[in-house]
């Protein structure tokens, strides 16, 4: 296939997945799919989440802990896993918000200097 | 910590797992196919697109697996489900690996435990390095191992340095009377002998010196066994009287189950040191001593040899010629056995050694006839490292299988070793499958496992794995390199073989040619009873004549009876003393240079009950009295050392034993008898008569016309008629009694003919696999040939001299390896060199003979091969 490169595309940073799905799903708990959909459409389609990747780190989250999956009815009527956070998530979440924030900062001071 | 668990429940949910994601995928994918569609795309391009974006399913499947379980792991399950489903497929070759294994496995596993309990577990003593045995040492004879002198013992002891402490001991006996007469043999030690063992009693105490005092009761420390044998394992039994023959003695203590005493012994008591031991009169002790911290072995032995030489000084008649020596206990224990061990254990290891060769090149063989299906799964994307580790994982599965078979066949064989109580190895009894063998076991499982993985990798070159696809497998000559192995292995186990065949075939003659060895007398159909006559209740001499000539002239009396005779000490007892003598008329010898002879005491029925000639002279008469002229008997080696070239009948000696200062007259000349050994030439002999030199402990020899076993009651009921408080230190046959001797050449031999025939086994099952596999490879080959109008003998031809080809270079290394490992055999054989020609010719012989066997089975094979059929088959 030939479509054309989004040139607003951007790499994750390694970890960040992990932030991004904990974040979606403080939300509200959602499926796989709707968790991809929901990161592409915040960010403005700017980061796309491979399933080859999602589907990894949503194991990883599960294996840590920090967050659990069950199956339920869509809204379409359709069979979803539907995943949600843990305590343990929610905390998890917290800390890696304020270290990427700090990240942020850093990285920011670095690339943009006052 | 949680997520391991969580690891945990996933392995064990693993199907669920698996349907999970792959529903969960498939939703995502019509999902995605819907908002595709929703955006104006057609169905079928929708779904098309959705599915590139998913990529591979598996592995976007693979990668979120992974997360759960480490790959190596996977794919260990992976290999083992494999390396199960494959043996499933090919029960023969697996079955033949499993079973060389457990042979194997269960022999050297059995062996291993005897080895174990024989020679790698220390003395169970406490700083056991520290303890020594000491022996008197007389040059001159090369006795190097000779009981001590309790004067010599004390100076010792009072002048050295390098001990802390030593101990001196002598054999004992003890007649308990009560319901159950019985004689119990123990030791008299010195009070501080379990201290200097580090031993204490598990109940009640050891020896104090009061024990020792004047007017002291009689005290008894008993073994673990006797105790619960004998009292029932009563602990309120300590500090109770027991009635014995002498009185009542009081049993003071109890040694624990695992303390190992220096001998045999079932009872303790303790050793008056009084002054008069300090006169030196006899040699009949053993010498204990623990060293003091960080003197050596060598050390002590040099300062106790400095001792001896002053006291050879001071007493110069009875110390000339002796001096002293130092071994440390362990070797003593075990040293005689070590190199039979030693031996032992590296034909055990040729055994595994071939055991493993076999296996190693079934799986050759097996790998070679797979070799178009790992060229296969190699183009699949298998990496060379992935297909080696599965076959290494075979081979631990193999291993495994093997070795848990091995180890039941362990338990079985080291009872079966237990229970041929054909020997005389010490601690024998103390023989268990215990964890270090077992380790031991595992280890050896592990090892093989390993070495069926590298033969395989030794065939498995880069273009081994390509070959097959290019060319077909299977056909006419492939992998000639490969084949060479194969044959290399088969010559390395016949070669191995050989050897073990060798040294088996060499004990086994030379045990031969000891039983074939005339003792001097005939040991056939004669009853043996060993008795003690107390010294209290028979202290004249006239009583012990009176009551011995009753009993022998009553047994005479039985039927089935032949003879009977009487003597001290008899052949191949494993004890007779000895002491020096002159010659009347001839110059007082040097000391220390005077002859030695042993000695007996003996009716005069004796020598003709025994079936030994009488050579010259008379034999001892019921006239050889007490009041009568003093004479004795010798045998052909006292008379022609002393005497050569002379008659020795009518000779006079003075011999340094029972009545010192009277003068002997020889009176006959008997032939030798062996009595230190089969192998040990006859050494000079006096016979004293019973009537002038009676003696308490007397053998009855009884010869009868067959089954003399079966005697044993009668002869026992009439000695019981005669005194009913008189116990029966032993009655066996004299046969039974020769056969102890040779007892400590028997049971390696036996090890060792067991070992041979292992091997052997192995070899033929190796050589028959070798050629099944080349038959089968090369069946289009002799098809094409018979076709061709080769005849039957010519296939056969082609295919036996295939295996022979290796048997014989085997065969060749074999007696060359022979040649050189023989020669540790030497101090085990009897007239017979370990190079001995006709042994490796027949164990050359043998294997050319089995190894044809073998061979010929797949040969058979090849000539029923139907030409129109393999053909075909292309």
């Amino acid at each position: 296939m030939a479509a054309p490169r989004d040139p607003l595309r951007v790499e994750l940073l390694p970890g960040t997945l992990d932030l991004l799905i904990l974040k979606t799903l403080s939300i509200q708990p959602m499926h796989g799919y709707g968790i991809a959909g929901h990161i592409g459409r915040l960010s403005a389609a700017a980061l796309k989440v491979e399933e080859g990747s999602l589907y990894p780190a949503l194991q990883r989250l599960k294996l840590k802990g920090w967050v659990k999956a069950e199956w339920k009815l869509s809204p379409t009527k359709r069979r979803a896993r539907y995943y949600s956070l843990t305590p343990g998530g929610r905390r998890q979440l917290a800390h890696e918000v304020s270290a990427f924030d700090q990240l942020v900062a850093a990285v920011r001071s670095v690339v943009r200097p006052a | 910590m949680s997520s391991f668990f969580r690891r945990l429940a996933h392995l064990i949910g693993r199907r669920r797992f698996e349907a999970d994601l792959r529903d969960e995928l498939r939703f995502h994918e019509e999902m995605a196919a819907e908002d595709a569609r929703h955006l104006g795309a057609d169905a079928t391009e929708a779904r098309y697109a959705a599915q590139r974006r998913l990529g591979n399913r598996a592995q976007v499947g693979e990668a979120a697996r992974a997360v759960w379980s480490p790959p190596a792991l996977d794919h260990l399950f992976q290999d083992l489900r494999y390396a199960i489903r494959g043996l499933h497929r090919q029960p023969g070759y697996a079955a033949a690996a499993i079973l060389t294994l457990m042979l194997a496995i269960g022999a050297t596993t059995a062996l291993f435990s005897v080895l174990d309990a024989v020679l790698l577990r220390p003395l169970p003593y406490p700083g056991a390095d520290r303890l020594v045995q000491v022996w008197e040492h007389n040059i001159k004879r090369d006795k190097r191992e000779n009981v001590v002198s309790p004067a010599n013992f004390l100076d010792w002891r009072d002048r050295s340095r390098g001990f802390a402490e030593m101990a001196i001991y002598t054999w004992s006996s003890v007649a308990l009377t009560g319901s159950s007469p019985d004689m119990v043999y123990g030791k008299t030690v010195s009070t501080n002998y379990f201290t200097v063992l580090g031993a204490r009693p598990m109940l009640g105490r050891g020896f104090v010196p009061d024990d020792t005092l004047t007017g002291a009761v009689r005290a008894l420390v008993v073994s673990h066994a006797m105790w619960t044998s004998r009292f029932g394992g009563d602990p309120t039994i300590i500090g109770k009287p027991i009635p014995t023959r002498e009185g009542a003695a009081l049993l003071v203590g109890v040694m624990p189950k695992e303390f190992r005493a220096t001998g045999t012994e079932e009872y303790w008591e303790p050793w008056t040191m009084r002054t008069e031991l300090r006169t030196r009169r006899g040699r009949y002790a053993m010498v204990i001593g623990r060293l003091k911290d960080g003197v050596a072995v060598e050390e002590a032995d040099r300062e106790l040899k400095g001792v001896a030489k002053a006291l050879e000084t001071e007493h110069t008649a009875f110390n000339t010629g002796w001096t002293a020596r130092v071994v440390g206990l362990e070797q003593q224990v075990t040293g005689k056995a070590r190199p039979i061990l030693l031996l032992l254990a590296g034909a055990i290891a040729s055994v595994l050694l071939i055991a493993c060769v076999n296996v190693a090149n079934l799986k050759l063989g097996q790998v070679l006839a797979r070799r178009t299906e790992l060229a296969v799964r190699a183009a699949l994307g298998a990496s060379r490292s992935r297909i080696m580790r599965q076959m290494l994982v075979e081979g631990l599965v193999l291993a495994g299988a093997g070795g848990t078979l091995g180890v039941l066949a362990a338990v079985a064989g080291v009872r079966a070793l237990v229970n041929a109580k054909v020997t005389q190895i010490p601690r024998l009894e103390e023989v268990g499958l215990d964890l270090r063998v077992l380790g031991f076991a595992v280890v050896l499982t592990a090892l093989a496992g390993i070495a069926f993985g590298l033969a395989p990798a030794l065939a498995l070159r880069e273009d081994a794995l390509r070959q097959p696809l290019s060319r077909r497998g299977g056909e006419t000559g492939s992998a000639p390199r490969a084949r060479r192995l194969r044959g290399v292995l088969v010559a390395v186990q016949v070669a191995l073989s050989l050897m073990l065949l060798a040294g088996a075939g060499l004990t086994v003659r030379s045990l031969r040619n000891l039983l074939r060895v005339d003792p001097g007398f005939d040991p056939r159909s004669v009853l043996t009873i060993e008795l003690d006559l107390p010294g209290e209740a028979y202290a004249r001499a006239e009583q012990q004549i009176g009551f011995y000539e009753t009993l022998a002239g009553r047994v005479r009396g039985l039927p089935g009876v032949v003879a009977v005779g009487m003597v001290n000490f008899l052949p191949l007892r494993g004890f007779t003393p000895a002491t020096n003598f002159s010659v009347v008329g001839r110059p007082e010898p040097a000391p220390g240079q005077a002859p030695v002879t042993q000695l007996n005491v003996a009716d005069p029925d004796y020598i003709g009950a025994m079936g030994t000639p009488l050579l010259e002279g008379r034999g001892l008469s019921p006239g050889d009295r007490l009041d009568s002229p003093r004479v004795i008997l010798v045998n052909e080696t006292f008379a022609k050392r002393s005497f050569p070239g002379a008659s020795a009948v009518g000779q006079r000696v003075k011999i340094a034993y029972a009545e010192p200062d009277s003068v002997l007259t020889i009176v006959g000349v008997v032939g030798d008898m062996r009595r230190d050994g089969l192998d040990v030439d006859p050494s000079p002999l006096a016979i004293y008569p019973f009537r002038q030199f009676p003696f308490g402990y007397m053998t009855l020899v009884v010869r009868a016309v067959r089954n003399p076993e079966a005697l044993a009651p009668a002869v026992k009921a009439e000695i019981a008629a005669l005194d009913g408080a008189l116990p029966v230190l032993s009655a066996q046959t004299l046969e039974s009694r020769i056969s102890t001797t040779t007892a400590d050449r028997r049971y390696p031999m036996l090890l060792l003919a067991l070992l041979a025939a292992l091997a052997v086994v192995l070899s033929a099952i190796g050589l028959y696999g070798v050629l099944a596999y080349l038959v089968g490879q090369r069946s289009r080959e002799i098809g094409v040939r018979r076709a061709l109008g080769a005849t039957s003998a010519s296939i056969a031809r082609l295919v036996l001299g295939e295996g022979l080809r290796f048997v014989l270079a085997g065969v060749g290394a074999g007696l060359i390896a022979a040649l050189f490992t023989t020669r540790f055999l030497d101090n085990l054989l009897y007239g017979l060199s370990p190079n001995d020609p006709i042994t490796l010719a027949l164990g050359a012989v043998t294997l050319i003979a089995v190894a044809a066997g073998a061979a010929w089975i797949p040969a058979r094979r090849a000539l029923r091969v139907d030409p129109a059929v393999t053909l075909r088959e292309e």
